[in-house]
């Protein structure tokens, strides 16, 4: 049976079209932000080009770069090109090096085609009208949970906001309601799994068809691992707030690569060191311009997501180019259980307590199918105590600011100093035991 | 001439080997332990200890990579006979100090961390308890 397509104008396009799109939504776009956002126009004149120089796609190349630490040094609403009464929405993320959020707006058109956008994800998913779905993203200022709510909405699934956590409701809820379609992070959907199999349930017992999991990178192993104890197809999806949120990119049912929405985001791969573009199958740092955004109409946004472009056709019938599942991350940014993490906040914790350079290392390994985080923090002079209640009272303390910091419980360990690795030098900071 | 001694409290994992280190570092340079004692929990324990020359000794640790804290604590002899540390405890309990924590390093002398260590000084010499100094040892 040939499953449904939310919007077949766009998804089977054919190519020409959707390049002539591109065009001159792009040179369109430059303008404007030229003209609103003085940070980028900033940018732009540092490189010596105007948007007259913008005549073709190809020119693309020519323009800046967009980055994570833009959003950060203009935070609250230095990336808006509009007006902040056409804004009605606000969504952001917590994970960044400095504190500050990143924050991005959305006017009433640009949430039309999130849910837009994110309609096409969850029929591509296999997700219908008929469907039952819970969201057990968080809702907040993390595009997962509202991103697919509102597409959910918009194909007419009965939906579930059920937010994350609480794992032993949202197993009673997938069975009381019975639930067709889960929608979270991978991590979690093993998390629900355990649970069930701790509590003997199994997947028999419930209604699930489909998996919608994002958020994190994830293996197929793990996709494997899915599918066979929750009993779904699971399918991976794509975005980051910075562009829109869940709904840049998005897998079929062939669940072989996902499907860009190009009729809104202009993908690139570029070599993250060089910087030069790289052709299709080869691996590098994914690069997106959102052409049709309002409110914040990002360019060439360095995503830091490490992944390659598929050209075959898809048996599906979408004509849009693919991008394989994201294999890594290209910076230090690390995603511990869905939740963006920086080395530098946990250093800047650690400073803020110990007045001194902080050696610490984060170990990252896999309790179950949840991930855990330790850190260790080497003992110093400034810090000891002969008193066992204060070196208790100490843990107790950097436990805490991490949480606040983080939004993350993690396990505090005390060492002894210098008994961390060392690189050249430098204490090795992170040391992932997880296997993706 | 001060009334309390010097200890020293060194931070250690428990990994094998470490108390060994500490206590060959120490021995190499000819200082002599003369008690200590151990707090731990399941990850790691403060070693804490009484010795000859004391800032030569956190020298030597610090120089072998250790963290190593000096304070200074009372080193009392406390009366061979039943009763004696009830004594001795009561009448800090009656002065309102609290203890921190103490170990014995050899028969009778046992060593103290106090709140208030000047004030405990005062109470130990209204009783006549004898204070070892760091001479003495």
């Amino acid at each position: 049976m040939k499953k449904k397509i939310w919007d077949p104008l766009w998804e089977t396009a054919d190519h020409t079209t959707i390049k002539n799109h591109q065009e001159e939504m792009l040179k369109e776009q430059v303008k404007r932000t030229f003209k609103k956002l003085p940070y980028y126009r900033k940018k732009m004149q540092e490189k010596g080009i105007s948007p007259e120089d913008i005549k073709s796609l190809d020119d693309l190349r020519l323009l800046p770069f967009t980055t994570k630490k833009d959003f950060m040094d203009t935070y609250p609403f230095g990336m808006f090109a509009v007006p902040l009464n056409e804004v009605v929405r606000v969504q952001g993320s917590s994970g960044t090096t400095t504190g500050k959020p990143s924050i991005v707006g959305y006017t009433r058109n640009d949430l039309y085609t999130w849910s837009n956008l994110c309609a096409r994800l969850v029929t591509a998913a296999g997700v219908g009208p008929h469907d039952v779905a819970q969201v057990s993203f968080g809702y907040g200022l993390f595009t997962g949970g509202f991103g697919l709510h509102g597409g959910l909405e918009r194909v007419g699934a009965l939906v579930i906001p059920l937010s994350s956590g609480n794992t032993t409701r949202q197993i009673k809820f997938m069975r009381d309601m019975n639930t067709t379609a889960l929608i979270s992070t991978p991590t979690y959907a093993l998390r629900i799994a355990e649970i069930m199999k701790e509590e003997g349930i199994g997947s028999d017992e419930l209604s699930l068809k489909w998996g919608l999991f994002g958020g994190e990178p994830w293996s197929e192993a793990i996709r494997n691992q899915i599918d066979a104890n929750l009993g779904v197809m699971a399918t991976d999806n794509y975005g980051m707030s910075e562009v829109i949120g869940p709904g840049v990119s998005y897998e079929c049912l062939e669940r072989n690569g996902m499907h860009v929405a190009e009729d809104h985001f202009i993908i690139e791969i570029i070599d993250p060191d060089t910087q030069e573009l790289l052709p299709p199958g080869e691996v590098g740092e994914v690069v997106l311009t959102a052409i049709t955004k309002e409110a914040v109409p990002v360019i060439r946004y360095r995503s830091g997501d490490l992944s390659c472009i598929i050209e075959e056709p898809c048996p599906c019938g979408r004509t849009s180019i693919k991008m394989e599942k994201v294999r890594g991350r290209t910076d230090d940014m690390l995603i511990v259980r869905g939740v963006n993490v920086f080395p530098s906040q946990i250093e800047g914790v650690l400073l803020a307590i110990e007045h001194t350079e902080p050696h610490y290392q984060i170990v990252l390994t896999k309790h179950g199918a949840l991930d855990a985080m330790e850190i260790l923090v080497e003992v110093t002079e400034e810090i000891f105590h002969d008193e066992m209640r204060r070196l208790k009272i100490l843990e107790e303390e950097i436990h805490y600011k991490l949480k606040n910091e983080l939004n993350l419980d993690c396990h505090v360990k005390l060492v002894e100093p210098k008994s961390l690795q060392r690189f050249e030098g430098k204490a090795r900071r992170v040391i992932d035991k997880r296997v993706v | 001439m001060k009334e309390t001694i010097t200890q020293l409290a060194i931070f250690i994992e428990n990994r094998t080997g470490r108390l060994a280190e500490i206590c060959r570092n120490m021995g190499d340079k000819g200082i002599n332990i003369y008690g200590f004692s151990i707090a731990d929990t399941e990850d790691y324990g403060i070693f804490r200890l009484i010795c000859k020359r004391p800032q030569l000794a956190r020298e030597v640790l610090k120089e072998a990579g250790f963290t190593v804290r000096e304070n200074e604590v009372l080193c009392i002899r406390v009366p061979h006979r039943p009763g004696g540390l009830a004594e001795v405890l009561q009448a800090f309990s009656d002065s309102g100090i609290n203890v921190e924590y103490l170990y014995a390093i050899a028969n009778t002398l046992i060593i103290f961390n106090l709140d208030k260590l000047e004030l405990g000084v005062e109470i130990l010499k209204q009783k006549n308890l004898d204070i070892i100094k760091q001479e003495d040892f």
